[in-house]
C-alpha cells in the first residue's frame, strides 16, 4: 500500500506543474460533485420523510429500509420516460434549459469552504460577488425553460420567476455585504475565519432575517414558489418537461437549497467552526460540523415548506421593495456606523 | 330504438324521421348565436392582452371546470366560465326510468355530499305520493346527511388550502374524512355513492355499534377542528391571502341565487334547515353559522363552524334516535297521482332543489334539479373580475364548486 | 318567522299581483307559496313587478316543462324578507314565421342569476329569451343540433360510432 503511494506521489512529482494544478482541481471537481450529489439524493428522501412526519402519512417504505433506496427507483423511472419534446417548442432553449438550472447549481461550491485545510477549488477573493453572481444563472434557466416551452402558463411561471428573484437578488445581496463589511473581506473563507469568537447570526441578525427570508424566494420554495405555483400555473416553468430533463429540474431545487443552506451556515453560523470541542482532528470535525449546519437550514426550510401556503405575487413584491429593502439597507447603515465607530 | 311518446311538435322544427334523416340545419342558421370563441374573437389585436384557460384539465380547478380569462398582466379583465364537460344528462334519464331507478344516479350528482342528494330526490317524491316517513327514518336521514355535510365541508377544507398551496392541511381534512366513509360503509355498504335512502325512509336500520362509532367521531372531529385553526386558519399568509378577497354583496349574492355558506358569508342568515324545518330539524338544537364580511376568508370560516354545528346536531340525533319503524308503507309500484312538487333542503354547498313533475305514470315526466352551485358558477365573472390568476383559483375554491351537480 | 305570518304575507302578496296583473291566475297556498300562472306577453312585467314591488330577491331557478304541444316555463323566487316563495310560470308555443321556435322576454335584468337558467333552458329546450345579453349553449358542446329535453329529441350526431348495437 505504501509502495503504492509513493509511486502516486512520485509520478505526480514527476508531472509538470500544469499538469498537477490541472489533476488536483479535476480531483476537488469530482469530490465536489460528488458530495453535492450525494446530499441531493439524501436530501430528496429526507423531504420525502420529513414532510411525511407533519403531514402524519408514513413516507416511503417500500424500496429498501426506511425507503432509502426510493429515489433510485424513481431516478431509473424517469430515465425510462420517454424524451418528449413538444413539436412547437423553441428547441435550443427547451434542451438547454434544464442543463443550465442544473449545472449552474453546482457553480457555488468553487468558493465554499467546507473545512479548516480544505483549499476551496478557488478561494476567490471577490467570493461573495461571484455569489450574487452565480445564483442568479437559475434565472436565466428558468426563463430559457419558461419561454422555450411555448406554454401560456411557462411563460406566466417565468415571467413571475425573473420578477421574483431578481427583487430578491437586492436584499439578499445587501445582507451579504453587510456581513461582508462587518468581516472587512469579501472572501467567504475570510469570512468564515472572521467568525472564530463570535458567529454573525450574533451581529447581523438582521441580515440573517433578510437574507433567510429572501432564500425562500431565491429558492422558488413554499411561501415563495409562485413560478411553480401548482394550483393555478400547474407546475410553471417546468410543465412541459418529462422524463429526465424533469429529473434535471428536480435535482437542481434541491442542490440549489443545499447550496442556499451550505451558504447560510457559511455566512452566519460560522462554517465549519465547532459549536462545541470535541475530540479529535479539526479537519475531520470541521466539514462535520458543516454538514450539519447546513442541514439544520435545510430542516428548517422544509419545516417551513410543509406548513405554510403561498403568497400572492404582488403581495410579494410589496414585501420585498417596500419592507425588506428599506430593511436591508438600514442594516447597511447601521454596519457601516459601528464599523466606522470600531475604526 | 323505440321512440314512444314521440311526436313532433310543430311544423318547422320537423317530425323524428326528419330530424333522422337530414342532420338538421347548420347550426349557425338554426341557432344564429355566438359561441364561446366568438367572445374571444378580438385577441391577438391587443398584444398585452393573454387569454388563459383555466381548466378544463387543470389541476386546481375543481373538476372539469373551464374558466376563459383574459390577462392584463396578472389581472383578470374577464372571465368567461364554460362548464358542461360532465353534462350527463341526469334530467333526461330521470325520465326513462322509474322513480326508484332514478335514486342511485343522483348519488352522481353533487358526489360529496352524497346523502343530502338523496334526501331531496326521496323527499320530493314522498310529496308527490303523500307519505309520511316515520321518525326513526327521519333521524337517521338527518345523521347521514350531517355526516356528509361533514365530509363535503372537509373536502372544502382539504382543497380549499391546497388552493393557496399549503399541503399539510389536505391531508388533516381527508384523514378525517376517512372516518365518516367508514360510517357510511357500516351503515350503507358503500363509501360514496350510498343509494341508502328510498322513498319513504331508509334502506335499512342503522347496525349495532353505529352510535358509539359515530360519537367517538364526534368527539375526534372536535379535537381536530382546533387543529385545523392552529394549522391554517390564523396562519398570516393564509388570512392575507383570503381577506377582502371578492367580497359578495348580499343583494348580489341573492340576485345570482347564491345561496348556503356562500350566501350565508354575506350576512344573510338564511338557512332552510331554520327557516323551513323539514325531516326533524325542528327538534335540534343548533345555530346558523353566519359572517358578515362576505369575502373569501368569510366564506372558509363560515364552512368550518358548520361543521361544529353539524356535530351538534348528529349528537342530538344519535342519542335521541327514536324507536320504530324506519320506512314507511310504500306502494310496490310507486305511481304518483298527476301533479308537482318543489322540495328543496340545505345541502353543504347551499339550497337544493327538486321540481319533480309527474304525469302518473311510473316515471318522472320531468325532473329539474336546483343546484346551489350552478348559481355559484354563474357568479364567477362578477367575483373574479380585476383579481389576479392567483386569486382565480381560490375565488372559486371559495364558492365550493362541485361539477357533477352543476353539469348534472 | 312564524308559518302563519308568512302564509299572511303570501295572500297580500297575492292580492297585489291580481290587483295588477287581472287576467293572471294567481293562488296562496297555505305553506307560504304564491302561485302565478301569466300570459306570455306579461312575463317580465309579471318578474319585474315581484322583484321591485313585493321584494322577491332570491332566485331559486328558472326551468321548463315540455307539454309536447306546449311549453310550460316556470320561475321560482323567495323574499328574503318575508319568507314568501313565489311560483310563476307561462305557456309559450312554437311560432311561425321568422321566429320559428318559442320566445319569451329574458329576465335576466331583473335576477342576474336568470342568466345561466335561461341559457339552460335555451340550450335544452330550445325556447328563445329575446333581450338576453349571452344566449349561448351552457350544456351541450360547441355545434351542438337539437335540445336534449324536448320530448321529441333524437341524436342525430353521426360521427361517434356505436361501440355497442343499440337496441
Amino acid at each position: 500500500m505504501t509502495a503504492l503511494f509513493q509511486w502516486a506521489a512520485d509520478l505526480i512529482s514527476s508531472l509538470p506543474k500544469g499538469w498537477v494544478v490541472l489533476l488536483a482541481a479535476l480531483l476537488k471537481s469530482i469530490v465536489i460533485v460528488l458530495f453535492v450529489i450525494l446530499n441531493v439524493m439524501f436530501m430528496v428522501w429526507l423531504e420525502r420523510k420529513v414532510s411525511a412526519r407533519i403531514q402524519r402519512r408514513i413516507g416511503p417504505n417500500r424500496v429498501g429500509r426506511f425507503g432509502m433506496w426510493q429515489l433510485i427507483a424513481d431516478t431509473v423511472k424517469l430515465l425510462g420516460k420517454e424524451d418528449i419534446i413538444p413539436s412547437m417548442v423553441d428547441r435550443w432553449l427547451f434542451v438547454l434549459a434544464p442543463l443550465v438550472v442544473f449545472a449552474t447549481s453546482f457553480l457555488i461550491w468553487v468558493v465554499m469552504p467546507l473545512g479548516p485545510n480544505w483549499e476551496t477549488p478557488a478561494n476567490l477573493n471577490v467570493g461573495v460577488l461571484y455569489l450574487a453572481a452565480v445564483t442568479s444563472f437559475t434565472i436565466l434557466g428558468v426563463f430559457m425553460s419558461g419561454w422555450g416551452s411555448n406554454n401560456k402558463y411557462s411563460v406566466v411561471s417565468s415571467m413571475r420567476a425573473a420578477a421574483v428573484m431578481m427583487s430578491y437578488e437586492i436584499p439578499q445581496v445587501l445582507a451579504v455585504m453587510a456581513v461582508a463589511m462587518v468581516a472587512g473581506s469579501l472572501s467567504l473563507t475570510d469570512i468564515v475565519g472572521a467568525q472564530s469568537k463570535v458567529w454573525y447570526i450574533l451581529l447581523q441578525p438582521l441580515a440573517f432575517i433578510i437574507f433567510f427570508i429572501s432564500s425562500f424566494a431565491e429558492l422558488n420554495r413554499t411561501p415563495f414558489d409562485l413560478a411553480e405555483a401548482e394550483s393555478e400555473l400547474i407546475a410553471g416553468y417546468n410543465v412541459e418537461y418529462s422524463g429526465l430533463r424533469f429529473a434535471f429540474f428536480f435535482l437542481a431545487e434541491y442542490a440549489n437549497l443545499l447550496a442556499m443552506s451550505a451558504l447560510m451556515a457559511t455566512l452566519f453560523l460560522g462554517g465549519w467552526r465547532p459549536l462545541f470541542p470535541l475530540p479529535g482532528p479539526i479537519w475531520f470535525w470541521g466539514p462535520v460540523w458543516f454538514v450539519a449546519k447546513t442541514y439544520f437550514f435545510v430542516l428548517l426550510n422544509m419545516w417551513v415548506k410543509w406548513t405554510l401556503p403561498r403568497i400572492r405575487i404582488d403581495q410579494l413584491m410589496e414585501f420585498c421593495w417596500k419592507f425588506l429593502l428599506p430593511l436591508s439597507l438600514l442594516n447597511i447603515a447601521l454596519t457601516g456606523l459601528v464599523v466606522l465607530a470600531r475604526v | 330504438m323505440t321512440l314512444e311518446n314521440e311526436q313532433p311538435v310543430g311544423t318547422s322544427l320537423g317530425s323524428v324521421e326528419d330530424n333522422l334523416s337530414q342532420p338538421g340545419p347548420e347550426p349557425s342558421v338554426r341557432e344564429g348565436k355566438k359561441e364561446l370563441r366568438d367572445l374571444f374573437a378580438d385577441v391577438g389585436e391587443h398584444t398585452e392582452e393573454l387569454i388563459l384557460n383555466m381548466g378544463p384539465q387543470h389541476p386546481a380547478t375543481h373538476g372539469v371546470l373551464r374558466i376563459v380569462l383574459r390577462l392584463n398582466g396578472e389581472t383578470i379583465e374577464e372571465a368567461v366560465p364554460d362548464i358542461g364537460y360532465l353534462h350527463r344528462g341526469i334530467e333526461k334519464l330521470a325520465e326513462k326510468w322509474t322513480y326508484p331507478m332514478v335514486l342511485p344516479v343522483i348519488d352522481r350528482m353533487d358526489y360529496l355530499s352524497v346523502a343530502t342528494n338523496e334526501f331531496v330526490y326521496a323527499m320530493a317524491v314522498e310529496k308527490l305520493l303523500g307519505v309520511e316517513v316515520p321518525a326513526r327514518g327521519q333521524y337517521i336521514r338527518v345523521i347521514m346527511s350531517e355526516l356528509s355535510r361533514i365530509a363535503s365541508h372537509l373536502i372544502f377544507f382539504a382543497t380549499f388550502t391546497l388552493d393557496m398551496g399549503a399541503i399539510t392541511p389536505f391531508l388533516y381534512g381527508l384523514r378525517e374524512r376517512e372516518y365518516i366513509m367508514n360510517l357510511f360503509e357500516m351503515v350503507a355498504g358503500a363509501r360514496l355513492t350510498l343509494s341508502y335512502f328510498r322513498v319513504g325512509g331508509v334502506r335499512e336500520d342503522v347496525p349495532d355499534g353505529f352510535k358509539e362509532k359515530c360519537l367517538e367521531y364526534c368527539d375526534i372531529q372536535e379535537k381536530m377542528l382546533k387543529e385545523y385553526d392552529q394549522l391554517f386558519t390564523g396562519n398570516r399568509i393564509a388570512v392575507h391571502r383570503m381577506r377582502d378577497l371578492s367580497i359578495l354583496p348580499p343583494d348580489v349574492g341573492l340576485g345570482y341565487g347564491a345561496s348556503g355558506p356562500t350566501l350565508r358569508a354575506s350576512g344573510v342568515a338564511y338557512d332552510v334547515r331554520k327557516s323551513e324545518p323539514y325531516s326533524g330539524y325542528e327538534n335540534f338544537d343548533f345555530n346558523v353559522a353566519t359572517r358578515t364580511e362576505g369575502d373569501s376568508y368569510a366564506r372558509y370560516l363560515v364552512r368550518l363552524d358548520e361543521i361544529g354545528e353539524s356535530l351538534k346536531i348528529i349528537r342530538q340525533a344519535v342519542n335521541n334516535l327514536p324507536d320504530g319503524p324506519y320506512m314507511a308503507k310504500v306502494p310496490r309500484v310507486i305511481k304518483p297521482p298527476a301533479g308537482e312538487a318543489v322540495v328543496h333542503i340545505e345541502a353543504p354547498r347551499g339550497d337544493t332543489g327538486v321540481y319533480l313533475v309527474s304525469d302518473g305514470s311510473t316515471n318522472p315526466y320531468r325532473m329539474k334539479w336546483r343546484a346551489p352551485t350552478f348559481n355559484h358558477v354563474s357568479m364567477l365573472p362578477y367575483m373574479l373580475k380585476g383579481y389576479k390568476i392567483a386569486d382565480s383559483v381560490i375565488i372559486g375554491g371559495s364558492i365550493d364548486v362541485v361539477l357533477g351537480e352543476v353539469d348534472r | 318567522m312564524s308559518m302563519e305570518e308568512v302564509v299572511s304575507h303570501a295572500k297580500e302578496t297575492a292580492e297585489k299581483v291580481t290587483a295588477q296583473f287581472p287576467e293572471a291566475e294567481v293562488t296562496a297556498s297555505d305553506d307560504g307559496w304564491v302561485k302565478v300562472k301569466v300570459q306570455a306577453g306579461r312575463w317580465l312585467d309579471l318578474a319585474t313587478f315581484l322583484k321591485e314591488s313585493s321584494g322577491f330577491d332570491y332566485m331559486f331557478y328558472i326551468t321548463a316543462v315540455d307539454w309536447k304541444d306546449h311549453f310550460t316555463v316556470v320561475g321560482t323566487v323567495r323574499s328574503m324578507t318575508t319568507g314568501v316563495w313565489a311560483e310563476f310560470r307561462t305557456d309559450v308555443t312554437e311560432q311561425g314565421g321568422d321566429h320559428p321556435w318559442p320566445a319569451l322576454a329574458s329576465v335576466t335584468g331583473v335576477w342576474p342569476g336568470a342568466n345561466w337558467m335561461e341559457r339552460e333552458v335555451y340550450d335544452l329546450f330550445g325556447i328563445d329569451f329575446t333581450g338576453h345579453p349571452d344566449l349561448r349553449r351552457i350544456m351541450t358542446p360547441e355545434g351542438f343540433v337539437g335540445h336534449p329535453l324536448r320530448k321529441n329529441f333524437t341524436d342525430v350526431r353521426t360521427d361517434r360510432p356505436r361501440l355497442v348495437p343499440h337496441r
